[in-house]
């Protein structure tokens, strides 16, 4: 059953509405709604990230004439690809933030960020060799 | 050095300014997300019509959508935060939003290897 208190009284009191069970024992609990607002702003921003990822791929495809084509090809094919992977990791953890936002669990560690740098700095030194 | 306000002060924090700034990530992203799909479709015209039709008749319709739901959204999580009522997760609309953006990848993929 759900219950709404009193949220935002204190830093973090949206954190006191909480959801019980039959027993009374807490399991869930409604989260500060600006974590979860927080949230979605930084899944918005990794989809955006995505858009751009996908953008260059096609770009590079189009209007980088002086790449041999295998180059070319290959690197517009893993910024795309790269892209699309970055939107569906950021709808996952997305998920899996807002469910341990409403556990009171730790948030995920987000161990792909770095390495989608290292796939960046690989594609621009490809691309500085192949030039 | 800055120190977290102690509990007992009052909020510090305007939950109407909260709302108006995730509308407004999500404007951005959606215009983003609008000129993009255009300005791809336009790119890979000049190889395929067919495929270029479809880079704007996949993701185009989900776009227009979510922009069309947003405003209503904002205005019902502006009233949830002022009477103190729970949130509902943004599901229907990350999902929405996501399956837009990957919906481009193997068009352009498409694209590149197939023409």
């Amino acid at each position: 059953m759900r219950s709404a208190g009193t949220p935002g009284a204190v830093l973090g009191g949206a954190a006191e509405r909480q959801n019980e069970s039959v027993g009374g024992e807490a399991v869930e609990e409604e989260p500060d709604p600006r974590f979860s607002l927080a949230n979605e702003r930084t899944y918005l921003a990794w989809i955006r990230t995505a858009l751009a990822l996908i953008a260059a791929g096609v770009a590079l495809d189009a209007l980088a004439g002086r790449i041999s084509e295998p180059a070319r090809l290959t690197v517009s094919a893993a910024l795309i690809s790269v892209g699309a992977l970055c939107a569906l990791a950021a709808h996952s953890r997305w998920r899996r933030v807002q469910v341990a936002l409403r556990c009171r669990r730790p948030l995920p560690l987000l161990r792909w960020s770095v390495a989608l740098g290292y796939v960046i700095a690989v594609i621009g030194v490809v691309l500085i060799v192949f030039v | 050095m800055t120190q977290w306000a102690p509990s007992s002060m009052p909020e510090p924090w305007d939950r109407g300014l909260q709302s108006e700034r995730t509308t407004l990530a999500w404007v951005r992203t959606l215009l983003s997300l609008l000129i993009a799909d255009v300005a791809l479709a336009r790119l890979t015209a000049d190889r395929s019509a067919f495929l270029a039709i479809l880079m704007l008749a996949i993701p185009m319709p989900m776009t227009l959508h979510l922009l069309n739901a947003l405003g209503s959204r904002g205005t019902r999580i502006e009233r949830q935060l002022r009477d103190s009522l729970p949130l509902r997760d943004a599901w229907k609309f990350t999902s929405t939003l996501t399956w837009a953006v990957v919906a481009i990848a193997p068009l352009e993929l498409m694209t590149l290897f197939v023409t």
